[in-house]
C-alpha cells in the first residue's frame, strides 16, 4: 500500500514538475482538518474513544495548465471520527486524476465524479459531512459534436472507502439544447436529455438466476418559458435482485422513478410545485453489500432542508425502495413601505411537503409473489414525513435583522429509523424559531437564536403493551428547547454558546442539557475553530441521505485553508 | 471517426442488460431456505431393535443439511424403554424416559403406530399424517426446509439461566407457544440393535427435560422486527432429581436410575409451535453454557 502511494506521488510530482517548468500552470488546493476528542458520558450514552482523539483530514492539490488539469487528494483517517464509517481507516491517495480537452473532446483518466440527470440512475459524488465518497475510477469522455449537443460516456468502478466495489459501471448521457442546436432565439427554451447506465457484476448464486448486467435508463425534459420552468425526469431500472439464498427475499421486480417540478418566479414572488415517486430504485455498486458506501444513484429529497437545530432534529430520509411525495413552496417579498413590508420589506416562505409509502410497499416479483403498487396513492398509505412551515425574514432597522419560523412536522420515527412499529411511534412536533441579529457597532454583531419543539404522539399504541406512555416500548424524547448566542467580530473572530435542553424526555434521567461552545478565527485563506460540547445521538441528513450520529462528548478542532 | 466511436459505444452499452424471466430459481428440488430449521423427534427406546436404524437415518439427514436439522430422541413406552430388572444387570439398567416424552407419545399417538417412528416439525397433525416412519423423514425434511420463516430464535445460557430471544420476521396473527428443552448427547449405554445387545452404544440428543411450554406472547399479534425475550432460571440437580423420581414412582416398571447427567454434553433446544396446528414453525439449538 505504502509503496503504491509513494509510486503515485512520485509519478504525479514528476509530471507536475515537467509541466510547471515553463511556469504557465497554476496550482490550487485546499486543506481540511477535523479533530475530535471523545470522553465518556454515561448520561448521554457517549463512549470514550480508545485513541482519545480521532481525526479526519484532507488535502486537495490541483494543477491546471491550459486545457490540462491534474490533481490528487490525500486523505487521512487516524482513526476516523466516531460518526464515520470505521472502514475509512489509515492514509492514502484515493483520488487522483488527469484531464485534458481538445477540439470539444474532454478526456479524464483516473477518478471523477459524475451525475446523470438529477441522479435517479447514477450519481457519483462526495459529501464529507455524510461520509460519502463514491468517486469513480476509470475513463470518462465528454464531447460536444455540435452547438447545443453534449455527449458523455464513462466506464469505471465506484469507490468504497479505500477500495472499489465489485461492479463495473458503463454509462452514457446525451443532452440537447434545442434552441442552441437550431440557433433559434425563442422565448421558450427546451433541453432534452437521456441517459443509460449498466452495472456488470459476476454471477455467483447457484440457486437463483442473477443478472450479470443490470441496466437503467432515464429521460428528462426541461422547458423554460419566461418565469416558468418545468423539469421532468423518468427513470427505469431492470431486475436487480440481491445475491441471497432465501427465496422470499429474492426480488426480481424492475424499478422506476419519476420527478416533476414546476417553478414560477417573478420579482418578489415564486412558487415551486414538486412531485416524485420512487419504486424499487435502490441501485448499488455491489449487489452483495449494504450501506451508504455502495449507493450509486440518488433520489433528490422532497422536503425542505432545515439548518436550525430543532427543525432538523427529525429529518426525512428518502426511501429509494418506495415513496410518493409532494412539495409546495411559496416565496414572496412584500414591498418596502407596505403594511407587511415596513421600511425594508419582508420575505415570506411557506413550505409544505408530504411523503408517504406506496400502496402495499414497493414492487416485488419472485416465483411465489407478484406485487406492483398503484401509481399514485396518498390516502390511507403509511405517512413517512410531513412538514408545513412558514419562515419570515425581516430587516427591522439598520441594526436588527430577524428570522422567524413556525413549523409542524410529522415524523414516522419507527419507519424512518428502522424500528418496530410501537417502539417510538409517529411524532408530531410543533417548532418555533426566533433568530435575531443585532449589529452593535461596525464589525460587531450579536446573534441570538431561541427555539422550542413541542412533541406529541400521533398514533395510539396503547394496545401494543410497551411500558411507556401510550404503550411505547421506548421512552419518548418529548419536548426540546434550544438557545444560542453568537458574537462575531468581523472579519476575524466569532464565539458561539449553544444549549439544547431535552426538557420533556419521558425518562427523567435523560432530561439533559447539551451545551456546546465554539470559537473561531479567520485570517486570509485560513480558518481555525475550536469547540467543546456534547452532541445528542441522532439522525443527520443531507439531501435526504442520512447517517446515524452517535452521542459524543469532547473537544473539537477544525482547521481549513485554501490556496 | 469520433462519431463512429460514440455510436459504437452507445450500441455496446445499450445491449448490456440481462432481464431475467421466471422461474427465477435454477433448481427448486435442491432449494433450501438457509434460515429454516427442522426438528426431528425420534420416538425410540433402548429395547427397540429397529430404532438404531432410525437414529442412523437422522444422522444421515443431519449430514446433508447440517445444523438446519436438529434431532431429539425420546425414549418411550414400557415395552421399548423400561429398564431391565436388577437381576439382569448390567444390561439395560438405565431409564431414559421422561414425563414429557411419555406425555407427547400419548398425545400424538406415536408408539401406538409402532416404533421407530417420528415427527418432522409435527406437521400433519391435523390430518393424522404426522406419525412418520424413518423412510419418510428425508422427503418431509426437504419440503420443510423450503418453507419461509416467521421467527428466528437465539439462545444464550450460563450455569443458572437460559435466555431465548425470538425475533418476529413477518406481521402475523396466530397463537404460538415456546418450548425450551434440554437434551444430552454422548451417553454411552446399552441399546438393542437388530439382534445384538450393544453395551457401549452412543445415545445422542436424548430428551432430558422440558423447562417451559408456554405462550410466546400474551397477544396473538406479532409485528415484523419485534423481539420477544424470555429468561428461564434452572437448577440442573433439581431437574435431574425430578427425572429420578419420575422413573422411581410414576413410569411403568421404572427403577429410579435416571441420573448421571453430564452438563458438558447438554444442549438447549428451543422451538415455537402453532397451538392450533401443532406445527413447529422454527427451532434452534445451542450448547448449554454457550
Amino acid at each position: 500500500m505504502i509503496r503504491k502511494i509513494l509510486l503515485t506521488l512520485t509519478a504525479l510530482c514528476a509530471s507536475i514538475i515537467c509541466f510547471a517548468q515553463d511556469n504557465n500552470g497554476e496550482f490550487h488546493g485546499d486543506f481540511d482538518l477535523n479533530m475530535q476528542s471523545y470522553q465518556e458520558d454515561e448520561l448521554i450514552g457517549a463512549e470514550a474513544a480508545d485513541e482519545i482523539i480521532l481525526s479526519n483530514s484532507y488535502l486537495n492539490i490541483n494543477y491546471t495548465k491550459g486545457k490540462f488539469t491534474t490533481g490528487l487528494r490525500y486523505e487521512s483517517y487516524l482513526n476516523a471520527l466516531a460518526d464515520y464509517d470505521p472502514e475509512f481507516k489509515g492514509n492514502g491517495i484515493p483520488y487522483r486524476y488527469a484531464t485534458y480537452s481538445i477540439d470539444g473532446l474532454e478526456i479524464t483518466a483516473g477518478n471523477y465524479y459524475e451525475q446523470l440527470g438529477s441522479g435517479l440512475i447514477f450519481r457519483s459524488y462526495e459529501e464529507k459531512s455524510l461520509g460519502i465518497d463514491n468517486a469513480m475510477d476509470g475513463m470518462r469522455l465528454k464531447y460536444s459534436p455540435l452547438k447545443g449537443v453534449y455527449l458523455k460516456t464513462f466506464i469505471g468502478k465506484s469507490r468504497t472507502h479505500f477500495t472499489y466495489a465489485d461492479g463495473i459501471f458503463r454509462g452514457i448521457d446525451g443532452e440537447v439544447n434545442v434552441n442552441d442546436l437550431f440557433s433559434c432565439e425563442t422565448k421558450t427554451k427546451a433541453i432534452l436529455g437521456g441517459s443509460f447506465v449498466s452495472r456488470y457484476q459476476e454471477r455467483s448464486n447457484l440457486i437463483f438466476k442473477l443478472p450479470q448486467n443490470v441496466g437503467a435508463y432515464a429521460g428528462r425534459l426541461n422547458i423554460i418559458h419566461g418565469g416558468l420552468n418545468y423539469y421532468g425526469e423518468y427513470a427505469y431500472k431492470i431486475n436487480d435482485p440481491a445475491n441471497l439464498l432465501t427465496a422470499s427475499s429474492m426480488n426480481y421486480a424492475s424499478g422506476n422513478a419519476f420527478t416533476q417540478s414546476i417553478t414560477f418566479s417573478k420579482k418578489g414572488f415564486g412558487v415551486i410545485a414538486e412531485i416524485h415517486r420512487t419504486d424499487n430504485m435502490t441501485f448499488k455498486s455491489d449487489r452483495d453489500k449494504d450501506g451508504k458506501a455502495f449507493l450509486s444513484n440518488y433520489i433528490p429529497t422532497l422536503s425542505k432542508p432545515h439548518a436550525y437545530s430543532l427543525l432538523a432534529l427529525y429529518p426525512c430520509a428518502t426511501q429509494a425502495d418506495g415513496e410518493f411525495g409532494v412539495q409546495f413552496d411559496v416565496f414572496c417579498k412584500t414591498k418596502k413601505g407596505s403594511m407587511l413590508g415596513g421600511k425594508y420589506g419582508t420575505k415570506f416562505n411557506l413550505n409544505y411537503s408530504r411523503i408517504n409509502g406506496l400502496n402495499g410497499g414497493g414492487s416485488f416479483l419472485n416465483d411465489d409473489t407478484e406485487h406492483t403498487p398503484i401509481l399514485i396513492s396518498i390516502k390511507g398509505e403509511e405517512l413517512y414525513f410531513q412538514d408545513i412551515n412558514l419562515e419570515i425574514n425581516k430587516k427591522i432597522n439598520k441594526q436588527v435583522r430577524a428570522n422567524f419560523v413556525i413549523a409542524n412536522q410529522t415524523y414516522n420515527k419507527d419507519f424512518l429509523e428502522g424500528h418496530v412499529p410501537g417502539d417510538y411511534g409517529v411524532l408530531s412536533s410543533t417548532i418555533l424559531v426566533a433568530d435575531v441579529s443585532y449589529k452593535i457597532k461596525k464589525g460587531h454583531t450579536l446573534r441570538v437564536e431561541l427555539q422550542t419543539l413541542k412533541s406529541n404522539q400521533l398514533e395510539d399504541y396503547s394496545e401494543h403493551g410497551g411500558i411507556y406512555k401510550n404503550g411505547m416500548e421506548e421512552p419518548a424524547e418529548g419536548d426540546w428547547s434550544m438557545g444560542l448566542i453568537e458574537y462575531t467580530i468581523s472579519p476575524h473572530w466569532f464565539l458561539t454558546i449553544q444549549d439544547m435542553y431535552n426538557l420533556g424526555n419521558e425518562n427523567t434521567d435523560k432530561q439533559l442539557h447539551y451545551i456546546n461552545l465554539n470559537a473561531g478565527f479567520n485570517k486570509g485563506a485560513n480558518r481555525f475553530e475550536i469547540g467543546y460540547g456534547k452532541k445528542r445521538e441522532g439522525i443527520f441528513c443531507v439531501g435526504g441521505i442520512c447517517k446515524f450520529v452517535p452521542s459524543s462528548n469532547g473537544f473539537s478542532l477544525n482547521i481549513s485553508s485554501s490556496f | 471517426m469520433r462519431k463512429y466511436i460514440t455510436l459504437l459505444s452507445i450500441i455496446l452499452i445499450v445491449s448490456s442488460c440481462d432481464v431475467e424471466e421466471g422461474p427465477f430459481i435454477n433448481d427448486y428440488d435442491s432449494y433450501v431456505n438457509p434460515e429454516k430449521k427442522v426438528l426431528i423427534e425420534d420416538f425410540t427406546g433402548h429395547l427397540c431393535p429397529n430404532c438404531p436404524d432410525a437414529a442412523r437415518e437422522l444422522d444421515a439427514i443431519h449430514d446433508i443439511y447440517g445444523d438446519q436439522v436438529i434431532g431429539m430422541a425420546l425414549h418411550v413406552t414400557k415395552s421399548f424403554a423400561r429398564p431391565y430388572l436388577a437381576s439382569q444387570a448390567p444390561a439395560f439398567q438405565y431409564d431414559f424416559r421422561t414425563t414429557w416424552g411419555d406425555y407427547w407419545d400419548a398425545f400424538y399417538g406415536i408408539s401406538d403406530a409402532g416404533l421407530p417412528r417420528g415427527m418432522i416439525n409435527r406437521i400433519g397433525y391435523q390430518d393424522e399424517s404426522h406419525k412418520l416412519g424413518k423412510d419418510e423423514w428425508a422427503t418431509t425434511v426437504a419440503n420443510e426446509l423450503k418453507k419461509e420463516i416467521d421467527f428466528k430464535i437465539e439462545i444464550s445460557s450460563d450455569e443458572t439461566s437460559i435466555s431465548i430471544t425470538s425475533e418476529v420476521q413477518n406481521n402475523i396473527n396466530a397463537d404460538y407457544n415456546l418450548v425450551v428443552c434440554l437434551t444430552e448427547s454422548n451417553i454411552i449405554n446399552w441399546q438393542k440393535d437388530g439382534g445384538n445387545n450393544i453395551e457401549d452404544y452412543e445415545h445422542n440428543h436424548v430428551l432430558r427435560t422440558v423447562l417451559i411450554d408456554q405462550e410466546l406472547s400474551n397477544s396473538t399479534n406479532y409485528v415484523a422486527g419485534q423481539e420477544i425475550q424470555k429468561t428461564i432460571n434452572y437448577d440442573l440437580a433439581a431437574l435431574e432429581q425430578f427425572n429420578i423420581d419420575y422413573s422411581a414412582n410414576i413410569a411403568e416398571l421404572g427403577n429410579g436410575n435416571a441420573g448421571g447427567w453430564n452438563a458438558s454434553n447438554m444442549s438447549v433446544v428451543a422451538y415455537i409451535y402453532n397451538t392450533n396446528t401443532k406445527e413447529i414453525v422454527q427451532v434452534q439449538d445451542a450448547y448449554l453454557n454457550n
